[in-house]
């Protein structure tokens, strides 16, 4: 790279959008804690669902978990990366335009997320709920914030990238990676489309973007910030530049792996299952080293501890991230997770990494930030110790209380009695017994949210008091004298590491005389390696330079973040053919020449109108849709899932917490008034139930005139519909409604067949059916086969 | 078995490569960058008001 001389200027930091951002924290951090404590209290008493279809728990609880991580945090991440940026680059934000089409394209996603997921338009897909339309928009405001982020890098003043850089750098690509193809759909109309992943693929895609959501959105930029505001806060370097170094390659590298803990027991297969456990279990390690290089941090300043509240909540915050990486891995392990899946103890562990580790975070932020922002001091320390109190006191209630609900109800699930049955076959009782807990998780949701109205008077205070203030530093740009792109690619550990990969991969695919070589050829590497020390030249070393070059630091974290994702999803794609009853349908040959095959049958018509009725009220929430292949499960639910079941289902529905009974097999299980009555109210049924009445299905119509569209974007995606089917779509679906109006009517209940609650109980009672014989199966091979 | 090798062998290596890395000095340039966000704004003052139309 041709060298370049230094010249001195002015630079004037851009605070104007960190402000906003800053306000928009703080305001929608409020919300989104007030969404939380009104789900709360719907878990406690069912009454506070209102009985209104949009302020039901199902569409407000993704409500609630959008609104704290993508408008809370989001906004909080974006004041500390932009505030931190140009402070570590010495450098103004390179588009004032590109600012704020960011600052106002992510306030139009979250109104727009505010407005969609009351009135039930979803995909269902947790924490990637938004419907495609204001994907589109998250993809070109997250193309600004990418595109002004690195403009600013290529103009910085300083020349090497500090730690806190390098995380803003991992979650900018690799969130960009996660959200587009998590997000690949086939829209049926403005609001609706299908993802073009049906069943072990959606779950295993999603569950990839779904944990790497929080390790790229949630961890990572907090990372950052931590990395840069706690030792401004300290007034200590970090602890260990060293260290850091190791933190940031081993957590991005490892992070993106451990996706499928989320799906252990599942239909998934094995291996994936398997290497998401091990990946989850090896990131303790760089989680650990990153806690302990914040908190050792405050070495000979941890005086501070007693007086600063700022430095009190990065403590506790970090401290909840090192008690929140310590028990993800432990709930990923296979036996651990049997206990904690589906259980409240996840909601303490996820509560426990967003309100005590992201929250606490966002709080020493705002406490130290807003103050500078604004030219003034905090209006009252007091104020923002008692806040500190309060909700420590509050994240505390809410985790234990999570704890011993969650742990309880595992036990509870799988307690089997001296003859090996059910101890208590009722799931109601484990909720009636989980009651008090979830009034204590109020408690203590409601003890966080008053310390933030707390924070939010205070920082109101302390903005009225002051004025906006602007920073402007001289800055001497520096000579760009180091290799340039390609000379990096070449360097000794790019070299060594694609070597070793290739050898890994010979060994594993190769036969004896190949395995002979890749041996020979690593110990070859070994050696040259262990010679290698020392006869290095350069003064400055290789992680320096890359360092100090922005495209190449990025190429490379892009590679370590597509390795673990490649290696996961890439074979579950190709496999799709392997699947046999995908292949063959009613129609095929095999049935042609009288033989029979089992297949796994599409939707009808009315089936899948009532598939997204359950998808719209986000039933998925509190009903898992995965019987696990335990005793305890196959006695309380039946026949376990298997994966051929759910290759027509998209978006999947094995949803995460069983606040409900699991329904995958709950088809045939009870009779069509049954569920006329539950659903219209449920404590008829199931007393004690908390779910919300859902007595507007009822009136509610199917619009039966979209089905078609709906069953072409899906055959398109691979589900067999013949073109007769879809012609019949709308008469086919009203027969079908009208059997189960008819079997209504005949026990005194009047309903419309084309009503909403006809096509949910049509979906409902079709649930579990798997593959079916086509003609002519022997009757009683078929027989066999249904039962299974 | 061939997995419990193909593994043994990614650990060895990477264990390899830190090793390696940490000789070359890859790890040792950072008491300058470990002080950046230690620098403080200078005094910024207040944003100039906006300026209003004389009558």
């Amino acid at each position: 790279m041709q060298a370049t001389t230094p010249v001195t200027k002015r630079v004037v930091y851009d605070d104007e959008v960190v402000r906003a951002f800053s306000l928009a924290t703080i305001i929608w951090g409020a919300v989104g804690l007030l969404v939380g404590v009104l789900v709360a209290t719907q878990l406690s008493f069912w009454q506070a669902n209102l009985g209104l279809p949009w302020t039901s728990y199902g569409r407000l609880r993704p409500l609630h978990t959008n609104a704290v991580i993508f408008a809370f945090v989001g906004n909080m991440m974006f004041a500390g990366v932009y505030y931190s940026t140009q402070r570590l680059l010495k450098a103004r934000l390179a588009s004032d335009l590109l600012s704020w089409i960011h600052f106002w394209g992510w306030q139009a996603v979250i109104v727009g997320a505010a407005i969609t997921y009351p009135l039930g338009l979803t995909q269902s897909k947790e924490y990637a709920e938004l419907i495609w339309p204001l994907d589109l928009l998250v993809v070109l405001v997250w193309v600004a914030f990418a595109v002004n982020f690195f403009w600013t890098l290529a103009r910085r003043n300083e020349r090497n990238l500090y730690v806190a850089i390098w995380f803003y750098i991992s979650t900018i690509i690799t969130i960009a990676v996660l959200y587009i193809v998590n997000n690949l759909q086939l829209p049926t109309s403005l609001t609706h489309s299908y993802s073009i992943f049906t069943g072990v693929q959606d779950a295993l895609v999603q569950w990839w973007y779904g944990h790497n959501a929080v390790a790229f959105f949630l961890t990572t930029p907090i990372l950052g910030i931590m990395y840069y505001f706690l030792p401004k806060a300290a007034g200590r370097p970090v602890y260990s530049y060293r260290l850091s170094i190791v933190h940031f390659w081993s957590l991005i590298f490892i992070y993106i792996w451990a996706g499928p803990h989320h799906l252990l027991y599942t239909a998934l297969p094995d291996w994936a299952q398997t290497m998401g456990m091990i990946f989850s279990v090896m990131l303790w390690a760089p989680s650990w080293g990153g806690m302990l290089n914040g908190l050792l941090t405050l070495r000979g300043a941890w005086d501070k501890l007693r007086t600063d509240p700022v430095i009190k909540f990065y403590i506790v915050a970090v401290t909840f991230y090192g008690m929140s990486t310590f028990e993800g891995p432990l709930l990923s392990i296979k036996s651990v997770s049997a206990l904690g899946h589906y259980t409240d103890w996840i909601i303490g562990h996820v509560h426990g990494g967003a309100l005590g580790w992201n929250g606490f975070m966002a709080f020493g932020m705002l406490y130290w930030m807003v103050p500078r922002l604004w030219g003034t001091q905090l209006k009252s320390v007091r104020l923002a110790e008692l806040h500190f109190w309060i909700a420590t006191f509050g994240i505390l209630l809410y985790v234990v209380s999570m704890w011993i609900s969650g742990v309880s109800q595992g036990l509870f699930w799988r307690a089997l009695d001296a003859e090996g049955f059910l101890k208590y076959p009722d799931f109601i009782e484990g909720l009636l017994a989980s009651r008090f807990m979830y009034q204590m998780r109020l408690i203590g949701g409601l003890a966080y949210f008053a310390g933030a109205l707390l924070m939010v008077g205070n920082l109101w205070a302390t903005i009225r008091s002051g004025r906006k203030s602007t920073v402007e530093i001289e800055v001497q740009g520096y000579a760009h004298d180091g290799p340039g792109f390609w000379a990096l690619m070449r360097g000794a550990p790019v070299l060594y590491s694609l070597a070793v990969i290739v050898l890994s991969l010979v060994l594993f695919f190769s036969g004896t005389l190949g395995s002979a070589i890749a041996l020979a050829g690593f110990g070859v590497l070994v050696i040259a390696g262990a010679l290698s020390i020392g006869t290095e030249k350069s003064r400055r070393s290789w992680h320096d330079l890359v360092e100090g070059h922005s495209l190449a630091f990025t190429v490379l974290v892009l590679v370590a973040i597509l390795v673990g994702g490649l290696v996961e999803i890439v074979p579950l794609v190709v496999a799709k053919k392997d699947v046999p009853a995908q292949v063959a349908h009613a129609d095929s040959v095999w049935a042609a020449r009288g033989e029979y095959v089992f297949v796994q049958m599409p939707y009808s018509p009315l089936e899948l109108e009532g598939r997204d009725i359950y998808v719209r009220e986000g039933c998925y929430v509190c009903h898992s849709q995965m019987v696990r292949p335990f005793r305890h499960e196959t006695l309380r639910y039946g026949e376990y899932s298997r994966a051929a079941e759910f290759i027509y289902d998209t978006p999947f529905q094995w949803g995460s917490k069983r606040t409900g009974p699991d329904l995958h097999r709950e088809g045939g299980k009870y009779a069509n008034l049954w569920h006329y009555l539950h659903l219209n109210d449920p404590r008829s049924t199931s007393p004690g139930s908390n779910m919300p009445a859902y007595a507007h299905l009822k009136t509610g119509r199917v619009d039966y005139g979209g089905t078609p569209g709906k069953m072409r974007a899906l055959r398109k995606l691979g589900v067999p519909y013949q073109d007769a089917q879809i012609a019949a779509a709308g008469a086919t679906a009203r027969s079908q409604g009208g059997l189960i109006a008819a079997d209504l009517a005949a026990q005194a209940v009047t309903i419309a067949p084309d009503s909403e609650l006809v096509a949910l109980i049509g979906y409902l009672q079709r649930l579990g059916r798997g593959p079916q014989p086509t003609a002519p199966a022997p009757a009683a091979l078929a027989a066999r086969e249904v039962a299974r | 078995m061939i997995t419990v090798f193909v593994s043994l062998l990614l650990v060895v290596g990477g264990l390899v490569l830190f090793f390696v890395r940490l000789h070359a000095g890859d790890f040792d340039h950072g008491d300058r960058l470990s002080l950046l966000p230690l620098a403080d704004d200078p005094q910024g003052g207040p944003e100039p008001e906006a300026k209003t139309q004389e009558p």
